[in-house]
């Protein structure tokens, strides 16, 4: 993120606390793809992802005045944003044996929108699936959102040198995950061919 | 900090991220040749990275962006309302006039058969008493979405059961199984005249059956049901079939789209104004 953008935030998040509903419009049209895009790498679905985000900004809209500008606030946002979604995802574990949302669900092979394009490959959603949340929140935020170590910090809160950590066992287990996938495929074809 | 052993494997990571210098390239280098964890290390971090280098940015469609800003309008406006004095006032009733009076005038004109589009009304009041501030100043920054989409269901082997499609409630996508492909067909077909000249039109008046809706176009979502405001703010109340097919955008604005027959009635999501039929 830009100092630029970061300074306009400020600025757009003050019009806002003022009074300014063209400003938090402002504020949401700027952060509102990088906000779904985590909240779909967190729950793994767009409804869901979609239900998160919505939420994502009305929290900002109810609780904006929360904000104390001692980071900027798309790190606030990115925050509140990944609180909910995993809020989300407690809820539908409690109301479902199934923990998580499928990860079953890619892009619909009849269709060649590029937004669908950017679902995962099945065998990546699994072997995300199976990271703990902070590991999961971790690689979310670091690899696949690209945000610089410090602010993925912030957003946790955390120190920077337990995001490395974190991301560094997030890409061990991923990578294990994706061999032991390979594995049991290829011990399934053998047992197949048999 | 990460140390099993004696290399860090902090600068492992790096090496394999490619962040790491020229200095530190050479030493992880140097570990990893001689390093059996290191570079075991290494190739988890590369296989990782390599799977998640495969992860575009995720961007919101047309649709999923109306529907996020529709739905943070309408709980906004919904909050706004709850806490407001009770005189708020009443929504629109003079623009249902027209509607209702508007759509009872396109049937009359519109030519028998496949929808094709001719005459019919315009304009409403603007939608300025909606809500206040917050549906006008979200509406504004709909208006800015790029070009028209339309979505709808994929799904070509649709049955004809027509139960249900006059209610008041939007029907559950299921509900698009009402139309053959053919209905959709030539009843989407308009909305991707807009996306052209008027020379558009006067070819699929002559053959309707020839404008197809592209492929690429077509793109079943659950967040289709999400109920649409305009079918609640009164079309439901026009005479025959209203049935909803989806949500779109046309010259940048986020419409809405209902057939009612024989033709197709598209209408700003914002002020439900109709736009389709033109005047």
């Amino acid at each position: 993120m830009t100092a630029s953008r970061a300074d306009e935030d400020s600025l757009l998040v003050e019009q806002f606390l003022d009074g300014s509903l063209q400003a938090f419009n402002e504020l949401m049209a700027a952060h509102e793809d990088r906000v779904f895009g985590i909240c779909l790498r967190i729950m793994r679905d767009r409804e869901a992802a979609l239900d998160a985000a919505q939420e994502t900004f009305l929290t900002v809209y109810r609780k904006a005045e929360k904000f104390t500008g001692e980071s900027a606030f798309s790190t606030w946002l990115f925050r509140v944003a990944t609180n909910t979604c995993y809020d989300q995802l407690r809820k539908i574990k409690r109301r479902s044996a199934d923990p998580l949302p499928e990860a079953t669900d890619p892009a619909d092979p009849q269709s060649d929108m590029a937004f669908l394009a950017v679902e995962l490959r099945p065998d990546l959603q699994r072997a995300l699936a199976t990271l703990t949340p902070e590991f999961h929140k971790a690689i979310v935020l670091a690899d696949m959102e690209g945000l610089p170590l410090q602010q993925v910090a912030e957003v946790l809160g955390v120190p920077v040198g337990t995001v490395k950590s974190r991301v560094f066992r997030a890409r061990k287990q991923l990578a294990e995950a994706l061999r032991n996938q390979t594995t049991d495929s290829e011990r399934r074809n053998g047992d197949n061919n048999a | 900090m990460i140390t099993m052993h004696d290399h860090d494997l902090d600068l492992v990571a790096a090496y394999a991220e490619g962040s790491a210098t020229g200095a530190e390239a050479a030493r992880a280098r140097e570990w990893i040749s001689s390093c059996d964890v290191c570079a075991q290390e290494l190739d988890d971090q590369q296989l990782a990275l390599a799977s998640l280098a495969d992860v575009g940015p995720v961007v919101l469609s047309d649709i999923e962006r109306a529907l996020l800003h529709r739905r943070v309008r309408e709980s906004i406006a919904g909050e706004e309302l709850a806490t407001a004095p009770p005189a708020r006032p009443a929504p629109r009733s003079g623009m249902w006039v027209k509607v209702l009076t508007g759509s009872a005038a396109a049937v009359l004109i519109l030519v028998v058969g496949f929808g094709v589009v001719i005459p019919a009304f315009t304009g409403s009041d603007g939608g300025a008493d909606f809500a206040a501030e917050t549906a006008a100043t979200i509406a504004a920054e709909l208006a800015q979405a790029p070009s028209a989409e339309l979505a709808t269901n994929d799904d070509s082997s649709i049955a004809s059961d027509a139960a249900g499609v006059s209610e008041m409630a939007p029907p559950p996508v299921q509900a698009f199984g009402d139309l053959t492909l053919e209905e959709l067909t030539v009843m989407a077909a308009p909305i991707e005249m807009f996306d052209a000249t008027d020379a558009t039109v006067a070819a699929f008046e002559e053959s309707p059956r020839d404008a197809p809706l592209p492929a690429d176009r077509m793109a079943y979502s659950r967040a289709l049901e999400e109920p649409l405001t305009c079918l609640d703010e009164g079309l439901g109340l026009l005479d025959g079939e209203v049935l909803w097919l989806g949500i779109a955008t046309l010259d940048g604005q986020v419409i809405e789209l209902y057939r009612s027959t024989p033709t197709l009635l598209a209408l700003e999501a914002g002020t439900c104004t109709i736009v389709f039929p033109t005047e």
